[in-house]
């Protein structure tokens, strides 16, 4: 009988460690579970979706229904916040909560450690936010997408798309509307990017990302970058409106041979202008500090028995340098080379005015210690 | 003369004060008269005795005569004293000792003197106190006015960046005005030329610059405030990108006081600064995370 019972404890206590695994297997087969929730929706539906780490997907597809999915959260629920005097209508307003199992108790938003894929209307306006993860949002009419470091894509969006990130990258492309891009760390391209109407305009900041565009046909664009590097390529829109502002980085415009522009630059003397586009040089206006020396300012053609040129005073509050009109006997010049000048002297902005063509576009350059390049296709 | 001496005659003639034709007279008739004789002789033995007696008394000088003595010692003191006053090739330290030699007079000359030069001492020092504390609360005043309130983890930073010529829009809010006198005079006395400098700096704000100094103040206490709500990633990319910004400002704002008579460098410098607000609004809604409606 002793012998019986001591067996039967010793089989229990062996058990036991068997036991466990199987649990965290079964549990491990729970998270894997694939969690899908979908609800009819208005087909210009306004949705949002927010989790702490993961990657968001968002596709836009032919339906007037939302589905979303996901392999990690524990539960997917749709919080309608329109306020429809019919409940039984379409939402046109939905947050998207998505809870796993360690936040689901307290149904914490925004806390979801989960990647997650949702399909949506084509017309539908998104907004998803991430901490982590990265975001690709395809075919949908408005995006608004955030992430700290993770990357955005964003594609074939109709009317609007706004993003931003701090150190990851956003790209654009194939899409129409207004558009703006922020990103601290993270660098900005943009490619094949069209205006539904002349309201839309382009917007792209960063700290010290590039910024690429590639075939941005829309007719007013603003970039702004602090110490990165602006390079577009493609054609100007007609009578579209270009400003460049940068501090450190250098502005390079790929444009076909047949471009149209005038361009309005103001560039640190230190840093040289190269076109290969014949440009007609309209004046030249550069402010000089308002005491500078002699000896360091560019001295003109002057041969040794020419007396030194006067320093002329420096102009008193001239906001915008007037452009005059071009002079008949104008100089084309092919390339424009303007070298960086060796010598050391303060801080001295250049004005650069010229004409391209007809100067269909204009484009207006303000970099404080970057270089300007003109190139063609 | 026949008749006798009397005795004030015999007493007058041994004191000498007889006139000539008297003392003659007498000594003729005490040559002739014995009585007269005796009797003058008593009267010299008295003398003689009484002069003995008295010859200690008699052999120092009489009190008048001391006195008489100091008098004069103390004019001739005062000859000696107008003399080297009124010559004074007599040697440098022979002045000294004559500007230490202490009369009553003089000494309440003296005493009078150092009242006046501790008056006029005191009274100097306050008004050098005065003129001191004055710009350092004009100062104060200054910074209040164009500096917003920052965190003492801010004043950190500033100190740090003034030690190493970075430069910070921040700025260092003003230094409690202590009441102690001393105290801020010393502290005046301490200042580096280097802060002094930096603080003049920053003192000199270009026009529409206070309003971005503002602004990033207040975003930049919002972001410290709780720096544990920020992710080390976050944290790295937004010091990474601050410092760009920074420097960006730093050199845009050089070129724009070196030219302030050029718009265009000033924009350049506010374009920075708009670069950093927009930065801080960035990592301030990062920080924030949440769904945004």
């Amino acid at each position: 009988m002793k012998l019986f019972a001591g067996c039967v404890v010793l089989g229990l206590i062996l058990s036991l460690p068997g036991s466990a695994p199987a649990k965290i297997k079964n549990k491990d087969l729970n998270v894997a579970e694939k969690v899908e929730r979908s609800t009819t929706v208005s087909p210009q539906v306004t949705l949002t979706l927010c989790v702490q780490s993961g990657t968001i997907s968002v596709r836009g597809w032919d339906k007037n229904e939302v589905r979303v999915t996901s392999n990690d959260a524990d539960d997917i629920q749709f919080r309608r916040i329109d306020k429809s005097k019919d409940p039984s209508s379409p939402a046109k307003r939905i947050d998207v909560m998505v809870l796993d199992e360690a936040k689901a108790k307290n149904r914490l938003d925004c806390q979801a450690l989960a990647d997650v894929n949702m399909d949506v209307p084509a017309n539908a306006t998104v907004q998803v936010q991430t901490r982590d993860g990265d975001i690709r949002i395809v075919g949908v009419a408005a995006a608004y997408a955030g992430s700290q470091n993770g990357d955005i894509t964003i594609e074939r969006a109709s009317k609007l798309v706004e993003a931003g990130s701090v150190g990851g990258s956003i790209s654009l492309r194939d899409s129409t509307g207004r558009v703006t891009l922020n990103s601290a760390g993270g660098g900005v391209a943009m490619v094949n990017v069209r205006s539904s109407n002349s309201e839309d305009t382009i917007d792209v900041g960063t700290v010290s990302g590039d910024i690429q565009l590639d075939r941005v046909s829309n007719s007013k664009i603003n970039m702004k970058t602090v110490n990165g590097n602006i390079t577009m390529t493609g054609p100007l829109a007609h009578a579209g409106s270009y400003a460049f502002t940068l501090m450190g980085g250098d502005l390079t415009l790929k444009m076909p041979h047949d471009a149209s522009f005038t361009l309005n630059a103001k560039v640190s003397e230190r840093r040289s202008i190269v076109s290969d586009f014949a440009l007609k040089y309209l004046s030249e206006n550069p402010q000089s500090p308002p005491n500078p020396a002699p000896k360091e300012l560019p001295a003109p053609k002057a041969g040794p028995s020419t007396p030194a040129p006067k320093v002329e005073p420096p102009a008193k509050h001239t906001p915008v340098p007037k452009v005059e009109p071009p002079a008949k006997d104008v100089t084309v010049i092919t390339p424009v080379i303007v070298a960086k000048p060796v010598i050391s002297s303060p801080y001295i902005l250049r004005r650069f005015n010229a004409i391209c063509g007809t100067g269909d576009a204009t484009i207006s350059v303000s970099s404080f210690g970057g270089s300007l390049l003109l190139k063609k296709l | 003369m026949n008749r006798c001496l009397d005795e004030a005659t015999l007493q007058s003639y041994f004191d000498g004060e007889l006139s000539p034709s008297m003392m003659e007279r007498a000594t003729s008739h005490l040559a002739m008269c014995t009585n007269c004789a005796e009797a003058a002789r008593e009267i010299e033995q008295e003398l003689m005795l009484l002069t003995s007696a008295l010859e200690p008394e008699f052999e120092s000088a009489v009190p008048t005569e001391r006195l008489q003595q100091r008098i004069n010692a103390a004019v001739l003191d005062l000859r000696v004293a107008r003399a080297a006053e009124i010559k004074p090739s007599t040697g440098f330290f022979g002045s000294l000792s004559a500007l230490f030699s202490f009369s009553s007079a003089r000494s309440l000359g003296y005493a009078s003197l150092v009242i006046l030069l501790a008056l006029a001492a005191i009274l100097g020092f306050v008004k050098m106190r005065m003129s001191k504390v004055e710009p350092e609360k004009l100062q104060a005043r200054q910074q209040e006015q164009t500096a917003p309130k920052t965190t003492p983890e801010a004043n950190q930073a500033v100190a740090k960046d003034a030690g190493d010529n970075k430069y910070s829009p921040i700025i260092v809010p003003p230094k409690p005005v202590l009441p102690v006198q001393g105290v801020v005079a010393k502290r005046t006395v301490k200042s580096s030329p280097a802060s002094e400098a930096t603080a003049k700096a920053k003192i000199k704000l270009i026009p529409g610059e206070r309003s971005y100094l503002q602004t990033i103040a207040k975003l930049d206490n919002t972001i410290n405030s709780d720096k544990n709500a920020m992710r080390p990633a976050l944290q790295v990319e937004y010091e990474r990108n601050l410092a760009v910004v920074d420097r960006a400002i730093a050199a845009t704002r050089s070129a724009a006081k070196s030219n302030p008579n050029d718009p265009d460098a000033a924009d350049f410098m506010f374009a920075a600064y708009q670069s950093k607000v927009d930065l801080l609004n960035t990592i301030a809604d990062a920080r924030l995370g949440g769904r945004s409606h």
